[in-house]
This record gives structure tokens, C-alpha cells and sequence, in this order.
């Protein structure tokens, strides 16, 4: 039993530690201006990815072949403070192994795939740095046991995510969309940290295997299962963030300023099925309140039905696939209200997939769409013929069309009532320890900025 | 701001109807104006080279040059750093420097400006030191730390003065005395001034919203739904649009409908809303063309297209009318003013209104501190001081002489001195391929051929034909456009409309098909419908899976299939494509087909017997080529003609790589028909009793050379009779190997091909190359090209021309009196290469202005381009990753002819006169008769001196290029030349 745990433990710490060892090393390289060879760099974000993936794959196989369902990992002590303790502990059962098996194959090909597409490209580095930072955060949080392992890698993802999106940094749009996107993601993580503050209040620790084991019944027999729908409710605003959903929908076009595989693997496949992941995971908080869980089912499908129409006005290949994407979100969001936990899971990997695959081919669709006009001759083409067979163009009526094309002002909505107010905050915060710096150094608050930039 | 000091000169009499009439007649002159600066590029499925600036061809190159530094807001040049770091690496020598800065500046560089120094000392001097400050902000920082100062100046003339710093400070003072106070013109739109004075863009504004707008409204089959109103025009469309939109815009655009309203309320035309937004703006007359054409580069991508489109309705499937461009501007107009009134109000905490507008902008515009110092002048002053040693005079420099020193450094610009680097640089590589032309020998005795190959000019067949006659030196090779002399409209078998297979500037007049051979008729038909069925079933499965309820089923059930191709693709890329060439042949027949060429119907037409060329037409094509490459004797047994194309994946510029001279496709069908032309007998009688007699036994054989993985294909091998077999044979192998040597050439240019490769290696390599999702290079395209050779082979064979030389076959001793080939052939080749060359020029010159920026964030749009990630303009011109290795030259042309006959030519045909006097190429003619060179300087040709250094010999090419990635010299390659040695 003991050379047993060993074994598992050794697979475990294989898969996590892997990626997090990548990602500290490609950081201190870049921390510490060390150019590394394109080759290098290559080999050892493949190899860490193939062993993150053999560890996973080998704790699988040894689970299945002792019977076992879970298994358990503790590479840390636990962390006390007063009556808290803090646990770093990682948890493998069906849904985590699942889920991070199917990131760890989907990054594993993005990596071979950016290593022949970004050659040359003067941010070849940083964009291996900042996709290793991703490959651990989302590893470490789809294998955490408790919920401050799993804020670890929920930030990470959020971190590089936001960073990958600014990966053009000379062009304007792509910073303001990268920050666009961060500051959804805080807000995101903030709930996640409230929830995780609740949780801890309620059990005096996050551990999902207590959550998990007691399931929806047992919680509702705590005394404190108020608490746990206020925790509820919290997730459920994390992961509509991390997943897009309305009304943070917003964000999700915005993003598709990187290179091309990454939008593929963080809108595509893994990033946004993230929140998803989340609602999946601590389901049992959700479904103790039903009014909860009728939520999550509207939420979700009022965004399937938003993106299904706004994906119609859609001209550009990676808003179209964006909006497809969410639409399925939206359907995979509204399974998990439903209680189910086979289906959302199953929809997840195949979505993720196919959306992939559908993103890393984006460049392709003028070769695609010429074939079809070839063969099927220009007038043909003209979609009314093959897109809508029901009939022409004016049966969709301005208004929607409106509403499709501006992404149902979403975008504006999120604009104007998070992203301009948390920018003007720090701006007026700026502009005040400006003028509290140029009134201590004594100089006029005209010559201040300019001599600042001088020296 | 200038615009209350002048008011146009108003004629008393005008009354105000005529003075409308007068200006919107003047909007509309400026409006055409500005819609032939805007991009000229197309649809992206076809992609065209054009020059960025062919507007400007009717004035000298470097005059056009300025003027449209002044306009377009792009390099013009490469940078003064990267001249200097070519000066460091030897790719250009000083010496060329100055000795072109010598011929620029004539008699006036002998003049003394201060002391002992002339001009030329103080520009040659200007020329050597890079300037360490481009920017007031840069010299101010330098001065602050002067101590940095003693880093960058060379040592040497550190330890001869010792009081830097004084004399440092003596040209600052004394440049700012005397510096002209040149008002900074201020920008004309209000934009820059808005952004500096109060942090806000109002461009990122409206661009968000115009930009989606514009992309839905042009849009070819991309979005499910169309635009409502789109076939009423930009104006009704964005109408009807932003009265649906009311409260899903932004706040700045709250009240776009009632402003739409306001302005389409009685019935105006755009040219009378231009108007209007021009007055609430407060733009003078005067400055109308600058803002208006100003407003429509602001987002040159889009309002090109649009214009594009409105011009050459026919290259799309869904049309527009014409008149959008304007209604476009209108509409771009009418939103500035929305965003400009959002931010002044924000900025100013006041009510903004139509009325006030102007009155604020100009406000605005006083508190802008644009001002222009003269630091980087006192700075650049001090530079050419110190090294023309003029420490011991400055203290004694009079008010006139500081004058005189400062207009002599400030008229000599950065463009100015940039010009003169480039011509340096553009001279090091011409000497180069001069002197190896003027001291190559044609072998001695004339030999016999056993084959004759004919390939497009493109310069990518160089190094094909160059290994084809190393390996098999009785392959006799020539060099003709792509279309082959045959225009024409083609529809493949498969294909539901026809393509114009030409180049862009002819119009073909007949139409070809190729049809199913007989016995594969039910195949084809069965074939034909299978696809039609397929195509839309896929295509049903590709939009259901973006679609809700199907999509869900589908990701849910078979989504994780898709991991297969998606890990395969890109895991295995070869393995994969191998697999897919494996298993087509079980999927699919072969279907042979034929070309249906001939017409039987009096007058040419797209269908029935309306298709294909008279016998007569194909007689005249085929002599016509003939004739035109000079091969109308000694036709060996086996003749191939060999159009080309390239193939490759997920590349959205893939028409890029297509054959230029076929309009950006495919050339093999014009091969394939001129081979079936020449092989007809019928032909061949008329083209003997026009004296060029076609031995009996002489087969044309048509086929496509693939440029990207290097194969070499064949057209109707079936047709070619038993007793030719065994030479085809033998010519394959020599082609099959020609062509891995080719790939094995083209690897050296690939970062991750090594440069030990083997021959096999390469040839996988390439091919993996276009097979390969993740690869953003799969060809270079015409990347280095640099030469364009008008002439017989025999002047170039056995030269290694590095892939950089266009090779067209011309044949002077065959050519009329009258020079009616050669004048033919420089009509076509001219503008074609050109136009390729000068693309590449501008967006190696400037990556993101002229080109289209990196490929990474490249976001299909609208069936028409591609954008910079989730929303931008329209991108333009070439991607980094294509014109990465390119050498920013003006392509050479060098033709074997006499001056006189070129000059002659040239005062025929004005545009080529504009081409080559106005220096957009430059000029070289080779005597037909020996190895002299003239070379056109002006309007007349100089001799050429070659000088002295023997080009170098080098056993093959492989030997010469093995091991290098750099751009090499030009050797002649000692088994094929008679041997090297002076003229």
C-alpha cells in the first residue's frame, strides 16, 4: 500500500510540478535577460508538457487498475493562521483528471504548433514564458483539493491569459483589450476569493473532498447552509467571468488580439471552459439552493441565445468563432445548473476540441470559402442560397440585426459601467500621488511630469 | 491655427447657389483624388503586386518619394541605423557614398561654406556619424548627460579637444540664435492635436465602430446574415442601422441617429453632408484636400476596399454600387464630429453643440504645445564641428557664419541622406551582377539540344532552370510570361465560373473549359453533383457547428473526434498529408480531362460552342510566342512548357505565390493550351508558310511547376506519342533532380532548415513546409528579388543568379526593324515586375505601414482580408514574414539591346518612359554584339565601367552556396561558362 502511494504520489507531483518548473525556469531566464535558442526553448516546454501528461496519464492508469476512484496528494503542510488553515492540496478524481488531461493534450499541440508559427517573431520568448505560466495555472487549478490551490492557479490562468491578449504591445488596441480583459478577470477573482473566504468560514477549511463527499444533501443539513448559497452565488459570478457569460460577454471578441494558436487554447478550449470547470466542481454548492441552480440554467442559455444571434452579424472569422464558442458555453453552463455531470463534462472536451482545431485553421477559411465558391459558383454562394435556406437576406429584421452586430452593447454596457469607472479610479489616484510627489519635492506640478521623464 | 487668417477668394458676383455648385465640384475632384492614394489591393483570394505608389510614377522617384513622405506618414526609406549597420557589415562601402554624394551635389560640393570645409565635407560628414538624436526629447537627454557624449563620439576625436562640452554648448547657443522658426505646421486633422492635448483618441472611437460597420457592409459571405439596406448604399444601410442601435452604442454615439436624421433630412447627397461636417468643423477651404484626404488614410484599408470593390464590381460575388466611397467619408466625418464633441465636453466640462464646435476645436488647437526647438540641430551642428575640426573657429563664428552653417546641416535632411545610403546600396549589388554579366562568355561552339524547356520569367525558376542545365547540360532553357501568350477566362472541371488567366492589365477576349475526356463522363457527372452535395454538407456541418442546438450534439458527440485531425496536422504534418495522398485515390477516381480550346461559333463566348480560339486566333497566339522568345529553330525533340503555382495551408496571402503574369493563379492551364496549340498540325501549316517550320516530330508537352514543394507536373502525357517516351524519361529524371536541388537551394534561406541538409532532406523539408498548419512561410515568395535580364540565355547561362533575377528569353538578332518584339515584351515585363519589385521595396521599407505587419494576429474578415487580431483597419501590401530577407532595392533591368534601339522604345511608350526615367527601375542595356554595358543615367546611357574585379568561378552552385545563408555573389559556374577572365 505504501510503494502504492509512493507510486501515485511520484505521478502526481510529476504532473504538477512539471509545467510550475517550466514556467519558473522560462521566467528567470526572462527575468534575468538570458536569451534562450528557439530550439531550447521548444524542447523543454514540450518535454515538461509530454511529463505533465505521462504523470496524469500513469496516475490514470494505476487508479483504474487498483480500482480506486481518488486519490489525494499533499506536497505541503498545512498552513495555520488562528482558527484557518490553508491547504495546498491537489485532488484526482474523474472530473480534475478528466480536465486536465484534456489541457494538457490541447497544450501539448499548441506547443508544437507555436513553435514552427511564432519562429522569428522578436516576442518568441515571452510568449513561451507566458504560456507557461498558463500550462500551470490551469493544470494546478483543475487538479486543486481545495479552493486557495485552486485561486493559485485561477490567477495564473487570468494572469497570462490578460498578458497573452497584450501580446502586440506596439499596437494600441491590443493593450486596451488585454486590460479590458484583466479587469473582468479581477472581478472574477475577487468573488472567487470571497467564496473562498465563505467557504473556510463555513467548514474552517477548503477542502473539496469534504464538499464533494457530503454532496447537496449532507451541506443542506449543516447548520450553516445559508453561508454556502452566498458561496454559491459568488462561484457562480467567478466562473460567469472566467466563461464569458452574460453580461460579461463583452470581453470575449476583444480578445482575440494574440497569435493565432493563442486564441485557440484560451478562448477556444481551455480559458473560457474554466468557469465552467469551476461550476462542475463544487456543482453540490450550486444545486443546494434550487433557485441557484434555475439561474445557472438561465444565465446559460439567455447566453447561448445571445451569442447564437450575435454570431449571425459576425464578419470576421475569429468573432464567429468566438460567439460559437460561447453559445455552447452557454449550453455546457446551463447542463451544470441542471445537476447533470457526465454531459457538461463530455461537452466540454468535445468542444474544446473542435473549437481548437477550428481556431488554428482560422487562417485557412479564404482557402475554404474559394473552394466552396468554385465549386458552387458566385451566386450560389451569396448566402442566401446555402446559409439560410428559408429565404433572402430582409427577413431578419434591423433591430436584431442591430443588436447582433453591436454584440447586444455589451460591450459598451461592460465599458461603461466596470472597465471606465475601475480605470478612472486608478487614474484620479495617479493623478493625486502626482501631485502629492510634486508638492513634497517641492516643485510646480507643470515641470514635475516633464522633469520626471528627463531624469 | 491658420484658418481665420485666409478666406477663399470669393467672386462678388457668385451668388450662393453657384458658390455651392462651385464646391461640392471642388469635394468631388478632391474625393477622386484621394481614392487613387488609397491601397490599390484587391479581394485577397487574388492577390496583385502593385506599386503602393503608382500614382506618383509620372515624377522622378525620389521627388515622389518626398511628396508622399508629406502624405502618407510611412517610411520612405530604410532607417539611417540600418544603412549604418549595412555600411558596418560591408554591404555598403563609403567610398560608393561618396562618390554618389559627389555626382548629387555637382559643382555646389565644391563650395566653402566655413573655413576650409566645402559642402560635400559637411554632408559626407553628416553621412558618416549616425545622429544620436532623432528627437528634441533624445538631444535634451543627451545634453543632460553629456558625459555619454564621449561614448558615442570616436575616441580619436574625444582626445584632440579637450573642452568638449564648451564647444558643445557654443553650437547650441549659436544654432538656436540663428535656426529658422519654422512654424510647426499643425496636422491636418484634429486628431494628433486632440490626443496630445487632452489624452484622447477620437479615432479609437469611431474606428470601433466604423470598422464593424464597414466589415459587415462589404462583406462577401462571411457573416450568416446580410446587412439590411446593404444594396441601398453606405449612407441608407448605416442609417437604418443606428436607428436600430440607439441604446446598444456607446454614450459618445447617443445621439448619432438624430444627427443622421438632421443631415439626411433634405435629401442631400454625401457630397452635400461633407460639406456640412467640413463647415461645423471649421475646415478653410484651402485645407479641404489635406483633411479629406487625411480622413480617408486614416483608415486606408477599408475605404480602399470599398473603393475597390466599387470599381471592379466583377472581381466579387456581391457587388456594390458606385458613389459608397463618398457616403463613407460622409458618414466617417459625421462620427468624428460625435467623438470630438464626447471629448471636448469631458475635457472642458461645457456643452458642445454643432454650432460651437469649431470655436473649441481651434481652443483646443491654442493650447497645443507643439514647439519646435533646436536642440537635435545644435546637436547635429556640434557633430560635424568636432569631426571637421572646426574647435579652434567656432569661438570666432560671426552671426552670418552660424547662419550659413546651420541652413547647410538643416537643408541636407534625414531623407536626403537617406537617399543617397540607398543609392549606395543599390549600386554595391548592381556592380556586383554587372560585372559578372560583362565578363561571362558564351561557350565557344554553339551545341546541340535534346530538350527545350520554357518556364515563367518569375525569378523563383531561375535556380530551376540554373540546376536543370548543370545536371543536363543539353537542356536548353527559356524564359517567358506565365500566361504564355494565351489570355483567356478558364473554368476547370469542377469550377462553376471562369477565372481571367492573364495579367491584370489585358482583358482576355476568349474563354476556355477544360471538360471531362469522354469515357470519364459519367465519373465527372457523378463526381460533379458527389461534390456540389458534399461541399454544401460540409459546409451545413461547419455552420452548424457554430450554431446552438446542432452544435451541441455535434461538439458533445462528435466534437473529440476533431482531436484526431487537429494532433495529427500538427504533431505530423508530413504523416498526415501522406496519409491524405494515400487514401484519395480509393476516395476519388482520377478523371482525365481535356481542354476545350477550339470555337466553331463566329463570335467568343463563355458557353457552348462559344468557347475557345478560332484557329486562326491559336496560330497567331503560338507564333506571337514563338517569336517572342526567340525559339523558332532548332526545336528539339521534346519542348515543355511549364507554367507554375504553389500550394500551402492556412496562408491567407497564398495568391501572393501564384503567378503574377496569371493574375495571382495558377499558370498551369496556359501552358497546358499552348503545348495542345502548337502540337495541332493545323497550327503548324500556318505557322511554316509564316516561315517558322515545326519539324514533325517536335512534341509540346504543357505542365506546372509547383514553387512551394518543388514538383514538376504534367498535362496530357497520355497525348504524347510512343516513340517520345523513353526521352520523357530521361528528361524526368533530370527534372526530378533539378528540382530537389532547387529545394535544397531554397532551404538555405530557412532559419530551421539546417544548413548541412541533404538533397532528400530539403526535398521533404519543402514539402513539409506547405503541408505544415503552423507554418507561416511556406515559400518566400519573390523575396531578394532585385534583377529583371531581357535577352538570349546564352548571356546568362552558367551564371549563379541566386533566385533574385526575373530571366526573360528575347532574341535582338531576331527582332524587326521596327523592334516590335522587344517594345512587346517591355510592356508586359515592365509593369509586372515592377510592380512585384516595388511591393516588396515599400513593405520591406516599412513593415506596418506599406506592408501588412507580422502574420501572427492576422484575423480573416469579410471574404476580403485579413485584420490585426479582434478589430483593425483593413491590412495592406505584404506580411514581415515574406519580405523578412528582402533587399529594399529598385529592380535592374538589364536588356539586351543597343541604346539607341532602348531609347527609341522609350519615347514610344510613356508609361515604360515613366518607369525608367523617373528612375522606379533602373535601366541597363547589354550590347547584343559584345560584352559592353550602358547604363542609363537621365535620359541618356553612359557606358558602363566594369571594375577590374573578375567575377568569381565556382565549380556548381551547390559548391558556391553550401553553408551560407547571406545573399551571395554572382560566380559563373565553370561547367557551363566558356571560363571566367576580363572582357
Amino acid at each position: 500500500m505504501n510503494e502504492l502511494k509512493q507510486t501515485l504520489d511520484l505521478f502526481a507531483a510529476m504532473g504538477i510540478f512539471s509545467p510550475l518548473a517550466l514556467a519558473i525556469f522560462l521566467l528567470l531566464a526572462f527575468v534575468l535577460q538570458v536569451r534562450l535558442h528557439e530550439k531550447v526553448i521548444a524542447l523543454v516546454v514540450q518535454s515538461s508538457v509530454f511529463i505533465s501528461f505521462a504523470g496524469i496519464l500513469g496516475l490514470v492508469i494505476m487508479l483504474t487498475a487498483n480500482g480506486m476512484k481518488k486519490w489525494e496528494y499533499e506536497p505541503f503542510p498545512t498552513f495555520y493562521l488562528e482558527s484557518f488553515h490553508f491547504d495546498f492540496d491537489f485532488y484526482f478524481d474523474w472530473l480534475s483528471l478528466s480536465f486536465a488531461m484534456l489541457s494538457l493534450l490541447l497544450c501539448f499541440v499548441i506547443a508544437f504548433f507555436s513553435q514552427r508559427y511564432m519562429h522569428r517573431e522578436a516576442g518568441y520568448q515571452r510568449f513561451f514564458v507566458l504560456y507557461s505560466i498558463f500550462v500551470s495555472g490551469i493544470v494546478i487549478a483543475s487538479l486543486s483539493g481545495t479552493i486557495e490551490s485552486l485561486f493559485v492557479g485561477w490567477e495564473m490562468v487570468g494572469l497570462s491569459s490578460a498578458l497573452l491578449v497584450a501580446f502586440f504591445h506596439e499596437r494600441i488596441m491590443p493593450t486596451r483589450n488585454g486590460l479590458h480583459l484583466w479587469i473582468v478577470y479581477r472581478i472574477s477573482d475577487a468573488a472567487l476569493f470571497l467564496a473562498s473566504y465563505l467557504l473556510h468560514h463555513a467548514l474552517g477549511q477548503g477542502f473539496f473532498r469534504v464538499i464533494l463527499e457530503q454532496g447537496s444533501e449532507g451541506l443542506a443539513h449543516a447548520t450553516s447552509s445559508p453561508v454556502y448559497v452566498g458561496a454559491g452565488v459568488l462561484i457562480f459570478l467567478a466562473s460567469a467571468c472566467k466563461s464569458a457569460l452574460f453580461p460579461f460577454s463583452g470581453w470575449l471578441p476583444r480578445a482575440m488580439e494574440g497569435p493565432t494558436p493563442t486564441s485557440a487554447i484560451f478562448y477556444g478550449a481551455l480559458s473560457i471552459h474554466l468557469g465552467a470547470f469551476l461550476l462542475l466542481r463544487l456543482n453540490p454548492i450550486v444545486q443546494l439552493s434550487p433557485t441557484l441552480a434555475w439561474v445557472v440554467v438561465f444565465f446559460g442559455l439567455l447566453t447561448a441565445l445571445f451569442s447564437g444571434i450575435i454570431a449571425n452579424a459576425q464578419t470576421d472569422i475569429k468573432s464567429i468563432l468566438a460567439f460559437a464558442t460561447l453559445t455552447q458555453v452557454g449550453i455546457i453552463i446551463a447542463e451544470i445548473g441542471l445537476g447533470l455531470e457526465m454531459l457538461p463534462l463530455i461537452h466540454i472536451i468535445g468542444h474544446a476540441s473542435l473549437r481548437t482545431y477550428q481556431f488554428l485553421r482560422a487562417p485557412s477559411s479564404f482557402a475554404y470559402y474559394k473552394s466552396l465558391e468554385e465549386s458552387l459558383g458566385r451566386t450560389e454562394l451569396n448566402k442566401k442560397a446555402i446559409n439560410s435556406p428559408s429565404g433572402p437576406e430582409s427577413n431578419v429584421s434591423p433591430a436584431i440585426y442591430a443588436f447582433a452586430l453591436n454584440r447586444g452593447g455589451m460591450d459598451s454596457m461592460l465599458d461603461k459601467f466596470i472597465v471606465k469607472p475601475f480605470v478612472q479610479s486608478f487614474k484620479l489616484a495617479d493623478a493625486f500621488e502626482k501631485r502629492l510627489v510634486s508638492m513634497l519635492a517641492g516643485h510646480d506640478s507643470s515641470n514635475g511630469g516633464n522633469h520626471g521623464e528627463g531624469a | 491655427m491658420s484658418h481665420n487668417s485666409h478666406t477663399p477668394i470669393e467672386n462678388a458676383s457668385e451668388t450662393g447657389n453657384e458658390k455651392n455648385d462651385r464646391r461640392l465640384a471642388h469635394l468631388a475632384e478632391i474625393l477622386s483624388h484621394a481614392a487613387h492614394l488609397l491601397p490599390a489591393q484587391g479581394p485577397i483570394t487574388t492577390f496583385v503586386h502593385h506599386n503602393p505608389l503608382h500614382l506618383f510614377e509620372s515624377k522622378p522617384f525620389h521627388e515622389a518619394l518626398l511628396e508622399a513622405d508629406k502624405i502618407f506618414g510611412s517610411q520612405m526609406y530604410l532607417s539611417e541605423e540600418r544603412y549604418h549597420d549595412e555600411l558596418k557589415a560591408g554591404r555598403i562601402l563609403f567610398s560608393d557614398v561618396r562618390e554618389i554624394l559627389e555626382s548629387e551635389l555637382g559643382s555646389g560640393g565644391r563650395e566653402i561654406v566655413i573655413g576650409q570645409s566645402t559642402r560635400f565635407d559637411i554632408q559626407s560628414s553628416m553621412l558618416r556619424n549616425l545622429p544620436f538624436a532623432a528627437t528634441e526629447k533624445e538631444a535634451q537627454w543627451f545634453i543632460a548627460n553629456s558625459k555619454r557624449l564621449e561614448k558615442i563620439i570616436h575616441p580619436e576625436v574625444v582626445a584632440n579637444s579637450r573642452n568638449l562640452n564648451l564647444v558643445l554648448d557654443l553650437c547650441i547657443k549659436g544654432t538656436k540664435k540663428v535656426a529658422a522658426k519654422t512654424n510647426s505646421s499643425s496636422p491636418a486633422r484634429f486628431r494628433e492635436m486632440m490626443l496630445e492635448v487632452t489624452g484622447q483618441d477620437p479615432d479609437l472611437l469611431v474606428n470601433d465602430l466604423l470598422f464593424r460597420f464597414s466589415s459587415a457592409f462589404l462583406d462577401q459571405g462571411f457573416a450568416i446574415w446580410d446587412l439590411p439596406r446593404r444594396d441601398s448604399g453606405f449612407i441608407e444601410a448605416f442609417r437604418s442601422f443606428a436607428q436600430s442601435s440607439r441604446s446598444l452604442l456607446g454614450s459618445w454615439a447617443r445621439n448619432l441617429p438624430e444627427n443622421l436624421e438632421l443631415l439626411c433630412s433634405d435629401n442631400s447627397s454625401p457630397l452635400e453632408m461633407i460639406l456640412a461636417s467640413l463647415e461645423v468643423i471649421g475646415v478653410p477651404e484651402e485645407n479641404w484636400e489635406e483633411f479629406l484626404t487625411q480622413s480617408l488614410l486614416a483608415v486606408r484599408g477599408w475605404a480602399g476596399m470599398i473603393w475597390q470593390i466599387e470599381v471592379r464590381p466583377d472581381k466579387v460575388p456581391h457587388p456594390i454600387k458606385p458613389g459608397n466611397l463618398a457616403q463613407f467619408l460622409a458618414i466617417r466625418l459625421l462620427l468624428d464630429r460625435l467623438a470630438m464633441k464626447k471629448i471636448i465636453r469631458e475635457f472642458t466640462f461645457r456643452k458642445i453643440t454643432s454650432r460651437n464646435l469649431k470655436d473649441e476645436l481651434a481652443n483646443l488647437s491654442g493650447r497645443s504645445q507643439a514647439r519646435q526647438d533646436s536642440t537635435a540641430l545644435g546637436l547635429e551642428v556640434f557633430c560635424v564641428a568636432l569631426d571637421l575640426g572646426w574647435e579652434k573657429l567656432i569661438p570666432s563664428f560671426t552671426h552670418e557664419d552660424w547662419a550659413r552653417v546651420v541652413s547647410e546641416v538643416d537643408t541636407f535632411t534625414q531623407l536626403d541622406q537617406r537617399k543617397i545610403f540607398h543609392l549606395a546600396y543599390e549600386k554595391y549589388l548592381y556592380r556586383q551582377v554587372l560585372d559578372s554579366l560583362v565578363t561571362h562568355k558564351p561557350e565557344k561552339q554553339s551545341r546541340a539540344f535534346s530538350f527545350q524547356a520554357v518556364f515563367c520569367i518569375d525569378e523563383r525558376e531561375e535556380s530551376l532552370r540554373r540546376h536543370l542545365e548543370e545536371i543536363d547540360p543539353s537542356f536548353e532553357t527559356y524564359g517567358a510570361a506565365g500566361f504564355f501568350n494565351v489570355p483567356m477566362y478558364y473554368k476547370a472541371t469542377l469550377d462553376s465560373f471562369y477565372t481571367p488567366l492573364c495579367p491584370i492589365i489585358i482583358t482576355p477576349s476568349n474563354w476556355v473549359q477544360e471538360l471531362p475526356e469522354d469515357e470519364f463522363l459519367k465519373a465527372y457527372q457523378t463526381r460533379a453533383s458527389g461534390m456540389k452535395t458534399m461541399q454544401i454538407a460540409s459546409h451545413k456541418l461547419h455552420l452548424g457547428s457554430r450554431g446552438g442546438a446542432v452544435g451541441a450534439v455535434l461538439s458533445a458527440s462528435l466534437g473529440v473526434l476533431a482531436s484526431i485531425p487537429l494532433a495529427m496536422t500538427v504533431l505530423f504534418p508530413r504523416l498526415t498529408a501522406k496519409i491524405r495522398r494515400y487514401l484519395t485515390p480509393f476516395l476519388r477516381k482520377k478523371i482525365e480531362t481535356k481542354l476545350k480550346l477550339e470555337r466553331f461559333a463566329e463570335k467568343a463566348g463563355p458557353s457552348g460552342n462559344q468557347v475557345g480560339f478560332s484557329l486562326n486566333e491559336m496560330a497567331a497566339m503560338g507564333e506571337r510566342f514563338l517569336r517572342d522568345t526567340g525559339l523558332t529553330r532548332n526545336f528539339c525533340r521534346l519542348v515543355f512548357i511549364f507554367g507554375h503555382g504553389s500550394t500551402s495551408i492556412n496562408t491567407p496571402h497564398q495568391s501572393a505565390y501564384d503567378c503574377g503574369a496569371c493574375g495571382g493563379s495558377p499558370g498551369g492551364a496556359n501552358a497546358r493550351a499552348l503545348a495542345q496549340i502548337l502540337n495541332d498540325k493545323r497550327v503548324r501549316s500556318i505557322l511554316q508558310n509564316n516561315g517558322i517550320i515545326i519539324p514533325d516530330d517536335t512534341c509540346f508537352l504543357g505542365g506546372l511547376s509547383n514553387t512551394s514543394i518543388n514538383h514538376v507536373s504534367f498535362f496530357d502525357r497520355d497525348l504524347l506519342p510512343a516513340t517520345h517516351h523513353e526521352e520523357l524519361e530521361k528528361a524526368r529524371n533530370s527534372l526530378r533532380e533539378a528540382c530537389m536541388r532547387n529545394a535544397h537551394e531554397r532551404c538555405r534561406r530557412f532559419q530551421s532548415a539546417p544548413l548541412d541538409i541533404s538533397l532528400e532532406e530539403a526535398q521533404r523539408h519543402v514539402e513539409g513546409r506547405a503541408e505544415d498548419l503552423a507554418q507561416p512561410r511556406p515559400e518566400l515568395g519573390h523575396a531578394t528579388n532585385a534583377f529583371c535580364i531581357v535577352g538570349r540565355r546564352e548571356r546568362t547561362r552558367g551564371i549563379y543568379l541566386d533566385r533574385r533575377a526575373f530571366l526573360v528569353s528575347y532574341d535582338p538578332t531576331q527582332d524587326n526593324s521596327n523592334h516590335d518584339i522587344l517594345n512587346r515584351i517591355l510592356n508586359a515585363a515592365m509593369p509586372v515586375c515592377s510592380g512585384i519589385n516595388l511591393e516588396f521595396f515599400f513593405s520591406q521599407v516599412d513593415p506596418t505601414g506599406w506592408g501588412c505587419g507580422t502574420k501572427l494576429p492576422h484575423n480573416p474578415t469579410s471574404y476580403l482580408g485579413v485584420m490585426d487580431g479582434a478589430a483593425s483597419d483593413l491590412r495592406t501590401g505584404l506580411p514581415w514574414q515574406v519580405v523578412e530577407i528582402h533587399e529594399a532595392v529598385r529592380l535592374l533591368f538589364i536588356i539586351e539591346t543597343t541604346p539607341e534601339i532602348m531609347l527609341k522604345i522609350l519615347n514610344r511608350c510613356p508609361p515604360l518612359a515613366n518607369l525608367c526615367f523617373n528612375q522606379w527601375i533602373n535601366l541597363v542595356v547589354l550590347d547584343p554584339d559584345s560584352p559592353r554595358a550602358s547604363i542609363l543615367k537621365g535620359r541618356e546611357f553612359v557606358p558602363y565601367e566594369f571594375s577590374g574585379a573578375p567575377a568569381p568561378v565556382a565549380r556548381s552552385s551547390i559548391e558556391w552556396y553550401r553553408g551560407k545563408r547571406n545573399h551571395l555573389g554572382y560566380p559563373h559556374i565553370s561547367s557551363l561558362v566558356h571560363s571566367g577572365g576580363n572582357p
